[in-house]
């Protein structure tokens, strides 16, 4: 796919690739429209959580602080992933593990099996 | 149907290709696969090194033993890529290798018996690969000095003085900076990083950057740019490659040093005259501080960015429409948000690539940058939450 995006030779870091022609260009370009429809559904479920719980707070500013400390959280466990160089299968665990403190014992009923079904395959795909 | 969605893509992100003797890392930067090579009497002769899958390096036993135990690997002259930059050097001369990787080049600077070895790599597995694996075990010795750092970083913090400063091929292949399109290597290869290199050079020192052209305007950039820097077009051929690869040189100094080693020279000079590229430089924009691209022809938006970035906002709204559609939600445009969002990326982004400048294009960066600003918000929230500021038209004035 990064051979066929490089053949338009603006750019060179993949080498000469001027006889690659225009139809595999087009192919890689569908090819990362459908990594981004992948990517756009992992984060429809979290949205759908935020959105839920920023509505519900009380105090949707100290909501957002929440979110924050959550975030610079990520941030370390990604930043310690990269320091030890732990495998892929590390990272998926780490992310599974999230999701489930994410998921509240009690389904409200805006998240219904539909929603749920369509985080795990999002997830899975990534 | 969801074990399918479960058990096909976390196979095909967890399968890894291995077999015994090959090795998979996960640095911070990539991922690394490392295989022994051996010689058909079986004795290790290095190994082949892929980044992401890609073909990246190969560790080198260029020992003169080896080569006369191995004569089926070929005969390797004092003009590979690897033995070259030294011809240009004094006797005993004190290197920095910038980009050193597994350690060929270090193996070369201590066979050629150089005072000292500054061996600058980013990477922490492949100096890791290197100690481990190199048959030559380059950075065991007590010449050589380690630094994990970004090569532009180092430049601007040392203040030793070296006798040839050394270009190994440093390339980051493929490797994009997180959260901006700057790849790893693109500070290292400006007017700057070179001028700045030129004042770490003794009186007769030299610059030798190997790099591996696949665009003739690549090699005419960096010609171009080392001629502005030393003020005579460097010399620049290919490098001989037989057992080892090959690469093209660029080679510059201070004052008139590198045609005085010509003119004393005259195998060199011939070798140089026989493989000489023609580099004419003037005919493609340098690159700066201000436009590090290197590996972009011209100063415009690449139409791979601007394809994928039509094809993003075509996807966005047919989700959009999509979405209006079938449920009750208005869908009312927030000017208010959508700056909020535009403003957040643009500050997020132009401080990690300026932060690359300073510190090095390095991985923690990206992660102080992103908590910085993460921790910034948090106290002006609990500032907001607290003192509740009011929100009026001077408020607005002071931003």
């Amino acid at each position: 796919m990064s051979l066929a995006l490089g053949s338009i030779n603006d750019v060179g870091i993949w080498g000469p690739l001027s006889d690659i022609p225009w139809k595999y260009f087009i192919a890689a370009i569908g090819l990362v429209g459908c990594l981004f429809v992948l990517i756009v559904l992992v984060f429809i479920p979290l949205g759908q959580v935020v959105s839920r719980e920023m509505d519900s707070a009380s105090n949707a500013l100290r909501g957002y602080s929440f979110n924050l400390i959550g975030s610079v959280i990520g941030v370390v466990t990604f930043f310690l992933l990269g320091r030890w160089m732990l495998p892929p299968i590390v990272w998926m665990a780490t992310i599974l593990l999230s999701l489930r403190l994410c998921i509240s014992p009690v389904q409200p009923p805006s998240c219904n099996g539909h929603s749920q079904l369509g985080g795990t395959c999002s997830v899975a795909s990534v | 149907m969801v074990i399918v969605s479960l058990v096909v893509p976390v196979a095909l992100l967890l399968f890894e290709p291995s077999h015994s003797g090959m090795k998979t890392l996960w640095t911070p930067y990539q991922q690394i696969h490392y295989e022994p090579e051996y010689t058909l009497s079986g004795e290790v002769r290095g190994g082949m090194l892929q980044i992401n899958h890609m073909y990246y390096q190969e560790t080198l036993n260029l020992s003169p033993e080896f080569l006369a135990r191995h004569p089926e690997l070929g005969r390797e002259s004092s003009y590979n890529r690897y033995n070259l930059p030294f011809r240009f050097a004094g006797s005993s001369p004190k290197v920095l290798i910038v980009g050193s990787g597994t350690g060929n080049d270090v193996a070369a600077a201590l066979r050629h018996n150089s005072m000292s070895v500054d061996a600058v790599e980013i990477d922490p597995a492949i100096i890791e690969l290197g100690k481990r694996e190199h048959p030559e075990h380059p950075y065991d010795s007590s010449r050589v000095i380690i630094h994990m750092d970004d090569a532009r970083s180092f430049l601007k913090r040392t203040n030793q003085r070296y006798d040839l400063i050394l270009f190994g091929l440093l390339d980051s292949h493929v490797q994009f900076s997180d959260y901006s399109n700057m790849q790893i290597d693109n500070f290292v290869y400006t007017e700057e990083a070179f001028r700045e290199a030129s004042r770490l050079l003794t009186p007769n020192g030299v610059i030798f950057v190997k790099f591996r052209i696949n665009r003739e305007w690549i090699g005419m950039r960096l010609s171009e740019i080392l001629e502005q820097v030393f003020n005579t077009p460097p010399l620049v051929f290919a490098a001989e490659r037989n057992y080892t690869g090959g690469a093209t040189c660029f080679v510059a100094g201070n004052g008139n040093h590198v045609n005085d080693v010509l003119s004393t020279d005259q195998e060199l000079a011939d070798f140089v005259h026989r493989n000489r590229v023609a580099a004419n430089a003037g005919t493609v924009p340098v690159t700066t501080d201000d436009w590090p691209y290197l590996y972009q022809q011209n100063r415009q938006i690449p139409r791979t960015y601007y394809s994928v970035g039509l094809l993003v906002l075509f996807i966005a709204i047919a989700f959009h429409m999509s979405v209006k559609r079938t449920t009750q939600i208005s869908g009312r445009f927030s000017v208010f948000f959508f700056s909020m969002g535009v403003g957040f990326m643009l500050l997020e982004t132009q401080i990690i690539s300026r932060s690359d400048l300073f510190f090095g294009t390095v991985w923690q960066v990206t992660g102080f940058v992103i908590s910085a600003l993460l921790v910034t918000l948090l106290f002006a929230n609990l500032i907001a939450e607290r003192m509740n500021p009011p929100l009026n038209r001077w408020t607005w004035a002071v931003y």
